[in-house]
């Protein structure tokens, strides 16, 4: 059974309890515990189901590799899936749940699974499940996804605090090992600023806990000066509790910090890191040996066996057996021993060893066998014994040891991820069996140049001394190679060369194991992926290790193979016959480990989550209720409802109030784009299909733009301000795009033109008075003169309505008796308010976007994005009039005398009327012939005016089928007819925009 | 340099870690002019009598601060009434020319960003380098915050003016809310 020492645990305070929940049990812990160690100080073993087998698991390690120990934990808005155990604080009142298990983790129903695994063997549900055809959708995928997969999506809204946090550094030193410290001291006093990331809550790595006790006050000094070092130095910064989770080109990296915000909540960082030079220390990671039922709670990685008892005080068992390859793991027996714990045997898979810590171990009365390893685990949710056997054979069981706990070292694997995520290359070190770093085929910053440094175990240096050796070199070979002007770093080594820590590669055990144990010898625990799958994958021709992974799953999802990859690779290479540098290895992808998805949206939720522009006329929409509708970025009012009317009442309201007497819309967000200089007439030739250079000086005209390829880009109408000035109108939503269109074609193509352009779409809100008493409105300010004679169609002028400045406007996009009147945005609401406030005795109500769609295909007006598409031209339009025959040059000119462009076989703008009049046509709905879409609805409304339905819609060559009827089909299948007429519903001969 | 004392009844955030203002809007010009057109240059150091600032730099005389925006853009900015006519007076006499000086004063809206974590509010949206030796008193940057468009007005590492949109007004109000909270400070541990 697992325990809590009654003293030692170098993080967690004693003196604080922490009350925390599993399962709905009530346990505790101390200040400091994570998760995972405060279940085993309270005897929790058994903490969860394996993906696909629901075989029992425990807790396999003590930090990020961990593949067994995913939680949910938190409650509620603070809930978290998938979170490892071994990472997470426990915090006063937390809820933590075992996941992928029903009705409980202790008896588990799914557990079935582990009886019938020979029907799941790798890639089962690509040769089962194949009949009857529809069980699949119904029966099989609903079953098996049930079945399998990780923790469950919260189902509340996620109130942790989420941000993205910019950072530039020369610097990014990534782990806050011996190798990471000693790098950032000899970075430091050289003019750079340099930023180092550690995962863990304290700076150190392995080094200070892993020394030999003589050694460990003379480390501690080490460590003490170093921190100084840092502490003072103002060139380095250190975060912790931060991991560098993927680093990508030109030396960006992310890293996710995450640290206590209030008592309840967490603050979650998304670091956006751009380094000069990326230093990887990551240290490496404990590899596990493959051996028959490894999979038990109670095995675990030896050296967190002996992190879960300086750091937390907390012994997996009390009669614990190791495994290993390796001089390296005995130091879990000393520490274990010194602690007074029986370890009643060490099985190694080597011969001999010549290490003096062999010697120490014996002298401590600890039994090891060598050329023996474990040949069965005995026990259900739990080790009860293991079986020794010999390591060459087949697995022969010599002799059962009761034990309650195994510790298991296969080695060591540098944590070559991040070298990988940015196209570094790996070697393989055959006498070491790991890949490591090629310092040959290293990443590459934006000139080319090596942006990366590889140091410590990251790069295969393991022993302390041999670390504080390289580093000092490597850096002063990097401060030279970056031409930095500064003395060399020189640190005297206060470790001893020791003899190196031998290991003999050695991956699965024992060697001549049966097909049966395979099937019980598990390689990546996370993925439930055995021997025997890797065995199936190879003779199902899926040789290659990226087919492999994909056909057993081995070394995917959050876990990415930090403990299964190598022991993956020497599998397949061992079945293939090949060496594992012809094998090769997979690609390690970002992130390195899991982050949350709130993480990624950073602060960017909730009421961040999109800009929505205002209008200066938002606040009196609001307080009007208006209902909204988002126009690009923008938010417009699109009708004002008032009391109990119904939308379309509302509608009807409003459109014959524009009709009868007069109505007001705010219309500033038409994209308002300033043209100036002496070529700006001939620029803005280019840009329209029709002549703006002819514009006289207070005029109109309305104009269109086209892409090359001669297909409607946007429209709006153009003013003339004086002879070197135009303010060029655009759509709501395309004033960016064109204003960068313009500003693009007047920096590539037009360079030598003399023109330069303002966008002054927000300088400028736009206020619509349409209807017949819209003069009379505003010439009830007595400053206003608007008669037709003063201010014909399609001129403007610039007056005061009281003492506000504006331009007006005589241009219309309803139809009636119109004027725009453009003022400075700081007074456009003063100016609506004076509106309503006149017009009251007008009839004047505000109109909103819809009732303005609808009056504008009363009209037959197009609506660029409504009757446009990115397809369609100004002869589908029929609107050729628009389309200089002057000109020499626009842009789409050319394309215009493209054949297809001119075939009357293209759709065509038509008027439509419904047979029914009262029935409106859905939107995009297609027009139906001999079973053919020929074309479809563009806008669709009910008209207050005519009462009755009118549509618009592109029909394949409609214009000649004026006059006759053509089927419309809706989504339900509904047959609808309706006529083909001229685009133009209302007032035709076009008397009323008079007035 | 923009001098305004902020108004207490226009701050926006309370209990953060930073003191952001809502300034509203600031007379501004925007000037377009071609560095090889010498009238126009000419009326820029005649008129406002102000130096063209050098790449993400302002230049100030006298109320007036004129910032680099791209080489032939710039945004000239007046704090003080007494320069009215002069600046209109510079906005009549450069549109004679090739170049443009457009009133821009309602198109964006200003916010004051006071307290010793003033860079690091803005570290939170704004992608360019912003630590402490990269810029200086005077900097001025055209660049974006998550989505939107911002400038930058460097005043002193301690009150940055800041002007976006004025349609992102709103936006920029629960931005600021949301990022400067009290405990979600950027600090480093050692």
């Amino acid at each position: 059974m697992s325990s809590r020492l009654p003293q030692e645990g170098s993080r967690i305070n004693r003196e604080k309890t922490v009350d925390f929940r599993f399962n709905g049990k009530n346990l505790k812990g101390f200040d400091g515990d994570t998760v995972a160690s405060a279940l085993l100080a309270n005897n929790e073993l058994l903490v969860a189901r394996s993906f696909k087998y629901h075989r029992p698991r425990g807790i396999f390690s003590e930090g990020e590799e961990e593949p067994n120990a995913l939680m949910g934990i938190g409650e509620g808005p603070y809930f978290e899936p998938n979170i490892r155990a071994t990472e997470a604080k426990i915090k006063q009142n937390m809820n933590v749940e075992s996941q992928n298990h029903w009705p409980s983790l202790r008896f588990d129903f799914l557990s079935i699974n582990n009886l019938f695994s020979r029907f799941f063997a790798a890639g089962f549900y690509y040769k089962t499940f194949m009949w009857p055809r529809a069980a699949w959708k119904y029966l099989f995928e609903p079953m098996i996804r049930r079945a399998s997969g990780l923790g469950n999506a919260p189902r509340d809204y996620d109130e942790a605090h989420y941000e993205h946090i910019y950072h530039h550094t020369d610097v990014l030193i990534i782990g806050g090992g011996l190798a990471g410290i000693t790098a950032a001291k000899a970075l430091s006093d050289r003019g750079l600023s340099i930023m180092l990331c550690e995962k863990d809550c304290v700076m150190g790595g392995r080094y200070l806990e892993d020394c030999e006790s003589g050694n460990r006050e003379r480390y501690k000094k080490l460590h003490k000066s170093s921190m100084e070092i840092l502490k003072n130095s103002k060139d380095i910064s250190v975060k912790l509790n931060t991991t560098v989770t993927g680093i990508f080109d030109h030396g960006f990296a992310l890293a996710y910090e995450e640290n206590q915000h209030s008592d309840t909540a967490t603050k979650k960082a998304l670091w956006k890191i751009r380094a000069k030079i990326i230093i990887l220390c990551t240290g490496a990671i404990e590899r596990p040996l493959v051996f028959p039922d490894n999979d038990l709670p109670g095995i675990m990685l030896a050296a967190s066996v002996r992190d879960y008892l300086q750091k937390y005080g907390v012994l997996l068992g009390d009669q614990l057996v190791l495994t290993t390859n390796n001089d390296y793991a005995y130091k879990t027996v000393i520490e274990l021993k010194r602690r007074g714990i029986d370890v009643p045997v060490v099985l190694d898979t080597r011969t001999s060893s010549d290490d003096p810590i062999i010697e120490e171990i014996e002298s401590l009365g600890v039994r090891i066998l060598f050329g023996k390893c474990i040949g069965k685990v005995e026990g259900k949710r739990k080790v009860d014994a293991v079986g020794i056997c010999s390591v060459n054979g087949q697995g022969t069981i010599e002799e059962l040891i009761p034990c309650n706990a195994i510790a298991v070292s296969g080695g060591w694997t540098p944590n070559v991820n991040l070298w990988s995520h940015c196209g570094g290359k790996l070697l393989w070190d055959g006498e070491s069996g790991f890949y490591k770093p090629d310092p040959e085929n290293t990443p590459i910053g934006k000139e080319g140049e090596t942006n990366m440094l590889v140091l410590g175990a990251a790069a295969g240096i393991f022993g302390d001394y041999d670390i504080q050796d390289q580093v000092p070199r490597k850096i002063n070979q990097l401060a030279s190679r970056l031409k930095i002007k500064s003395k060399r770093y020189i640190e005297t080594n206060i470790f001893s060369k020791e003899p190196e820590k031998k290991g003999i590669p050695t991956y699965v055990i024992p060697h001549g194991a049966s097909k049966e144990k395979h099937k019980k010898m598990y390689i990546d625990f996370q993925n439930d992926v055995k021997l025997s799958d890797l065995q199936l994958a190879a003779q199902e021709g899926f040789e290659n290790i990226e087919h492999a992974k994909r056909y057993t799953t081995l070394g995917m999802a959050t876990d990415q193979g930090k403990t299964s990859n190598i022991n993956g690779i020497h599998v397949l290479s061992q079945i293939l016959g090949k060496p594992i540098d012809r094998i090769g290895h997979t690609t390690f992808r970002p992130p390195y480990k899991p982050i949350p998805l709130g993480l990624i949206a950073g602060q960017y939720a909730k009421k961040l989550f999109k800009p929505i522009r205002k209008t200066p006329i938002d606040k009196w929409n609001s307080r009007k209720n208006a209902m909204w509708e988002p126009v690009a970025d923008w938010r417009r009012a699109y009708a004002y409802p008032r009391g109990n009317e119904s939308l379309e009442e509302t509608l009807s309201r409003e459109v014959l109030s524009v009709r009868k007497n007069v109505g007001l819309l705010d219309a500033s967000t038409l994209g308002k784009i300033l043209v100036k200089g002496p070529d700006a007439g001939q620029f803005l030739d280019l840009i329209y299909t029709n002549m703006m250079s002819t514009l006289k000086d207070g005029k109109c005209r309305y104009g269109l733009m086209c892409n090359e390829a001669g297909f409607v880009f946007d429209d709006g109408v153009v003013a003339r301000l004086n002879e070197q000035s135009f303010l060029c109108h655009t759509t709501s939503g395309g004033a960016d795009r064109v204003f960068s269109w313009l500003e693009e074609w007047l920096q590539t193509e037009w360079h030598h033109l003399k023109v330069f352009i303002v966008n002054l779409t927000e300088q400028y809100s736009q206020i619509a008075v349409a209807g017949p008493k819209a003069r009379e409105l505003l010439q009830s300010f007595k400053s206003v003169d608007l008669s037709a004679e003063k201010l014909p169609f399609m001129h403007f002028i610039e007056t005061y309505i009281d003492d506000i400045w504006v331009r007006v406007y005589r241009i219309s996009f309803s139809g009636e008796l119109s004027y725009e009147l453009a003022v400075n945005s700081n007074q456009a609401e003063e100016l609506w308010n004076k509106l309503i406030k006149v017009g009251k005795k007008y009839k004047v109500q505000p109109y909103g976007t819809e009732a303005l769609h609808i009056l504008r295909a009363e009209k037959g007006f197009i609506v660029v994005g409504d009757e446009t598409d990115g397809t369609v031209t100004p002869h589908d339009l029929g609107m050729d009039w628009i389309v200089s025959k002057k000109k020499k040059d626009f842009i789409g000119k050319k394309a215009f005398s493209l054949p297809y462009l001119n075939s009357s076989l293209r759709k065509q703008l038509v008027g439509i009327l419904t047979l029914d009049k009262n029935k409106v046509l859905p939107d995009g709905c297609h027009a139906v012939e001999d079973g053919k879409a020929i074309g479809h609805i563009t806008s669709t409304y009910f008209s207050p005016t005519l009462k009755r339905a009118i549509a618009l819609g592109l029909i394949e060559n409609g214009r000649s089928r004026k006059g006759s009827t053509l089927e419309f089909e809706s989504s339900n299948k509904e047959s609808i007819f309706a006529k083909i007429v001229e685009p133009n519903f209302y007032d035709p001969e076009g008397t009323k925009q008079d007035g | 340099m923009i001098q305004r004392v902020p108004n207490k009844m226009d701050k926006i955030t309370d209990d953060t870690f930073v003191d952001v203002y809502l300034i509203g809007s600031i007379r501004s010009l925007n000037i377009r002019v071609d560095q090889r057109d010498k009238k126009s240059l000419n009326i820029i150091k005649k008129n406002i009598a102000i130096e063209l600032p050098s790449v993400q730099k302002t230049s100030e005389r006298k109320g007036l601060t004129l910032c680099w925006i791209s080489n032939d853009e710039y945004l000239l900015l007046n704090e003080k009434k007494e320069n009215d006519k002069l600046f209109n007076e510079f906005k009549k006499q450069m549109n004679l020319t090739t170049g443009v000086a457009e009133n821009t004063t309602d198109l964006r809206v200003w916010f004051l960003v006071k307290g010793g974590r003033a860079l690091d509010i803005l570290r939170k949206g704004v992608p360019l380098d912003l630590s402490k030796s990269k810029i200086s008193k005077g900097s001025f940057f055209r660049t974006r915050l998550g989505e939107i468009q911002i400038n930058i007005l460097i005043k002193s590492s301690n009150e940055i003016l800041v002007s976006v949109l004025r349609s992102h007004r709103d936006y920029m109000v629960d931005w600021f809310e949301v990022c400067t909270m009290r405990g979600t400070e950027i600090n480093f541990d050692l």
